[in-house]
């Protein structure tokens, strides 16, 4: 701060707050100071000891209010005159006891000769002692005070019991910060017992025992409240997890419970999020389970092990599962993360039903049986990859209901992170007992593979745990992928269909577009995945997207931008952008107000060229732009 | 509703502690000397917070950057240059300054840097040292940064941020005096277009893409659009142009601060509260004075 003129007064503070401050204790002095001078003629010089008051009428002093009149309502000044006016005489009270006045005014100014920061007993105008007596001729005289008098008097009493504390208690007396930070007296005096057993249930519901009357607010009087965090509505599955066994898990949204759910999980092919199913309509036994391969297993291995596992299983009936832990659990995380954390599901085998599904008559689902929960956990060791299971109870139902699920992959211990990160999906994958032939179909919300012609390691033990190699006759893997909002956690019929290409969250446009994907786009770009898309991106300067479809869309714009050039023959980030950007400047040109503002050295806001450029039927994204500004040494601003 | 013209005078400059010669202080202003005086708490108001310390005060000027087209791309400068490592204007094979401590040598090489990238090399930027040592440090060019435009020595006393007005008002003259018309493409060019009413934004830049900007050759005084002239280069922004009548080469950056001034100039009477976003050095001092 600069220098500032002197205010008012001998002393200058720098900052305001202190020379406001300063002022009004200047001020108050002053006041005091005038008091004073206003009794001093009726001063005697005569010291003596003072007889403590039984009469306690309100005295003028320069104390401030400590107490209030016995009687209501009325003012100091008021009750003065009054008490004067009946004496019709000033000295007249003061006549029969020169005393009390000469003590008076000596306390006065030995009053303001201490310095008020320190709260030293000499600065006090009358003695607890005779303080505590006042209140309790107070008391006597009065015995029935309204309401507000209590409340000053208990915290008179208050105020003395604390500061007589406190002074015992430090050596520094009753400093500011001792007050503070002494804790405020819990003793109960006689009226605060006594107004306790008159307190009826309002009270005592609504206020706490030490604030009872609340009509006049304490100052010493504290009173705390705790507020209860909010429950997060996500309850996180106990699971029991033991730190080796990874998998995931994945609900799927099914609204029949006859149809048997089997996930089957590949970690490589991990396109769904684990977005978990919360619906409390689900049927609580959800077989679901998932494994994630451990990333060193292969096929062999685990074929291998299997065989030995079923060796060891003791009852065929059991499902096993290689190396699952069969613990499900209705409510599961819905955190998505790049790395899937290990968990343990347990399984609960579901009731049987009949298998009619509604749309997919040929399929004969798998059921599970929901009346007899199997409990099974299975610990999967991560070092190795044998593995072991420790089967507990099981009872089991038909062989047919039984379930066996999931795919028993091994699991790596170690996260493995997911490939890509997308939108909500989920993904549902269905063991059919029957071989189907299933051709691939894609949707603008739908997307439906055949998984086990992909070579993927699918291992099903159905009840009677066939052969390796028969297996897949038997059971055909099904995937079926839709988004699914962070919201809704709608079960999906079975038939409904599921895209696997995450889809932006507006179907429609996207149709659009898919179909002018084909056409300029060559088909080396669109068949790109999405990752490999995104890295095309990167090399070009470009920001990738999420959403294959939306960097599709992209492109499709920048190669309507720049046809006829080809986009597969731009390879580096300069013929990429060169030949962009000599068709912007070709555009630029062409306009009189945007080429001078250009000139002119013009700060360009982004979304007006954006929009300009719309006018002219181009869409280009702003970071394109900017780019073609930065190069260009174009200033841009909002 | 603000019109964008060329600034008068923006420049960024490095100051010095004097005490702490290894203090250093990155700013930016339209008016230098009475900027100077604020750092150093000769003024009452102003003055920034990293200047105040009573240790390193007074400052010296050092080095400025001046020429810029607008406040704004000062303003952006300004930054890059206070936060060399991480600014995008300087990529990332080229960045000298990697972490928090700049040493003067870095400072200078992020100059020579920022002036000669993407960014800012189109501008036409313009340096000047007021101090040998430094002056010394530039030439050292410790940093091994290519730089191939001149940089002036000098004193700051005798900085003059009035630069000389002769081309505007030459331009003034003509354009009140006689028709003029585009030495290019010849057309007419209509110096006092009615104006409409303009309410917002968008229809004044509608009107403006109607009201084309010209200039002139300082040497001829022969008249024409800027696009006319532009065109016939290949870089969206040129930096110099020659003049089709006497073919001497034009500076840029010059030409367009006499057209900018000269619509403000002939728009600023017609249209209702028109403004220049950065005000002449000469209104701020004003404005500066009479706060108490």
């Amino acid at each position: 701060m600069s220098d500032s003129e002197p205010g008012g007064g001998s002393l200058y503070f720098n900052s305001t707050q202190m020379q406001s401050r300063y002022e009004d204790l200047v001020e108050e002095e002053t006041k005091t100071k005038l008091v004073k001078s206003k009794l001093n003629p009726f001063k005697n010089d005569i010291d003596k000891p003072i007889l403590s008051t039984k009469k306690s009428i309100a005295k003028p002093r320069a104390k401030p209010k400590s107490r209030k009149q016995p009687k209501k309502n009325v003012s100091l000044n008021a009750h003065v005159r009054q008490s004067f006016e009946n004496n019709a005489d000033k000295f007249s009270y003061f006549a029969g006891n020169q005393s009390k006045l000469d003590d008076f005014i000596k306390r006065i100014t030995r009053a303001e000769d201490v310095e008020h920061l320190t709260h030293k007993s000499n600065t006090k105008l009358w003695t607890p002692s005779e303080w505590k007596y006042i209140v309790n001729s107070i008391r006597l005289k009065f015995p029935v005070l309204p309401r507000a008098s209590k409340m000053t008097l208990k915290a008179i009493n208050k105020r003395m019991m604390l500061q007589s504390m406190n002074e015992e208690s430090q050596e520094d007396g009753g400093s500011m910060w001792s007050q503070a930070c002494s804790h405020p007296s819990t003793e109960m005096s006689n009226e605060d017992i006594k107004s306790l057993y008159e307190l009826n249930e309002e009270q005592m519901n609504g206020s706490s025992f030490i604030e009872e009357e609340h009509e006049e607010v304490s100052p010493f009087v504290m009173s705390l409240n705790v507020d209860e965090k909010l429950k997060s509505d996500s309850t996180i599955s106990d699971s029991e997890s033991e730190p080796e066994i990874i998998s995931e898990h994945r609900i799927k949204k099914l609204s029949s419970p006859e149809i048997v759910e089997e996930n089957l999980h590949k970690s490589l092919v991990q396109v769904s999020e684990s977005i978990y199913d919360n619906n409390p309509h689900q049927p609580p036994l959800d077989p679901t389970m998932s494994f994630q391969s451990f990333s060193f297993a292969r096929q062999d291995q685990v074929y291998e092990v299997i065989e030995s596992d079923v060796e060891s299983v003791k009852s065929p009936s059991k499902p096993i599962a290689l190396s699952s832990p069969t613990k499900i659990s209705k409510t599961t995380s819905p955190i998505e993360s790049p790395f899937t954390t290990p968990t343990i599901l347990t399984k609960q085998i579901l009731n049987s039903r009949p298998t009619s599904i509604s749309r997919r008559s040929p399929i004969k689902l798998i059921n599970q049986s929901f009346e007899s929960p199997i409990q099974q956990e299975i610990i999967i060791s991560s070092d190795e990859e044998s593995i072991h299971s420790t089967a507990k109870s099981s009872i089991t139902t038909d062989s047919k209901d039984l379930f066996v699920e999931s795919q028993d992959m091994p699991v790596s211990s170690m996260p493995i992170p997911k490939s890509q990160k997308r939108k909500t999906l989920t993904t549902t994958r269905l063991q059919i007992s029957n071989a189907l032939i299933v051709s691939d179909y894609e949707d603008s919300t739908v997307k439906l593979r055949k998984i086990s012609e992909n070579n993927r390691i699918i291992i099903d033990l159905d009840a009677e745990i066939p052969d390796s190699e028969s297996s897949d006759d038997d059971f055909s893997i099904i995937e079926i992928t839709r988004e699914v909002k962070p919201e809704e956690g709608e079960p999906n019929t079975s038939g409904q269909d599921v895209s696997v290409v995450q889809v932006p969250s507006s179907p429609i446009t996207t149709t659009e577009h898919s179909l002018t994907v084909a056409t300029n786009i060559p088909s080396e770009i669109s068949s790109l995945k999405a990752t490999e898309l995104s890295k095309k991106f990167k090399a070009w300067g470009l920001k990738p997207v999420q959403g294959k479809s939306k960097m599709l869309e992209i492109l499709t714009n920048i190669t309507h931008f720049i046809d006829p050039i080809n986009l597969t023959n731009l390879d580096t980030q300069q013929t990429f952008q060169q030949s962009v950007f000599i068709k912007l400047t070709q555009l630029i040109r062409s306009d009189q107000l945007w080429y001078d503002r250009i000139l002119s050295y013009e700060p360009i806001r982004i979304d007006e060229l954006k929009q300009w450029l719309a006018t002219q039927s181009y869409i280009l994204e702003p970071d394109l732009l900017q780019m073609y500004c930065d190069n260009h040494s174009v200033t841009t601003t909002n | 509703m603000s019109l964008h013209t060329t600034p008068q005078f923006y420049c960024v400059y490095l100051l010095q502690s004097i005490p702490k010669p290894r203090t250093f202080y990155v700013g930016s202003t339209p008016d230098m000397k009475r900027r100077l005086r604020q750092h150093n708490g000769d003024l009452k108001a102003g003055g920034a917070f990293r200047t105040k310390r009573k240790g390193s005060r007074p400052w010296k000027v050092v080095t400025i950057v001046y020429n810029f087209p607008s406040r704004i791309s000062a303003l952006q400068f300004e930054h890059s240059l206070q936060h060399p490592q991480f600014t995008r204007r300087i990529s990332h094979d080229d960045r000298v300054s990697k972490s928090q401590s700049t040493s003067l040598h870095q400072r200078l090489a992020n100059i020579k840097l920022l002036i000669t990238s993407p960014g800012f090399v189109r501008m036409d930027l313009k340096v000047k040292i007021f101090d040998d040592e430094v002056y010394l440090a530039w030439r050292t060019d410790k940093y091994d940064v290519k730089f191939d435009r001149e940089v002036e020595l000098g004193k700051f006393d005798e900085l003059d941020i009035n630069e000389c007005d002769d081309d505007f008002d030459a331009m003034k003259q003509k354009a009140l005096d006689e028709d003029i018309s585009c030495c290019i493409c010849k057309a007419n060019i209509d110096v006092f277009k009615d104006v409409p009413e303009i309410t917002s934004r968008h229809e004044f830049a509608e009107f403006l893409g109607r009201f084309p900007l010209v200039s002139l050759c300082y040497n001829t005084n022969s008249t024409f659009h800027l696009t006319c002239m532009a065109r016939s280069q290949d870089q969206l922004i040129p930096t110099s142009v020659n003049c089709p009548c006497c073919s001497k080469s034009l500076t840029w950056s010059r030409i367009v601060k006499t057209s900018t001034k000269l619509r403000y100039y002939l728009l600023k009477d017609n249209v209702k509260g028109l403004t220049q976003p950065t005000q002449d050095a000469c209104t701020q001092e004003l404005l500066t004075q009479n706060t108490p």
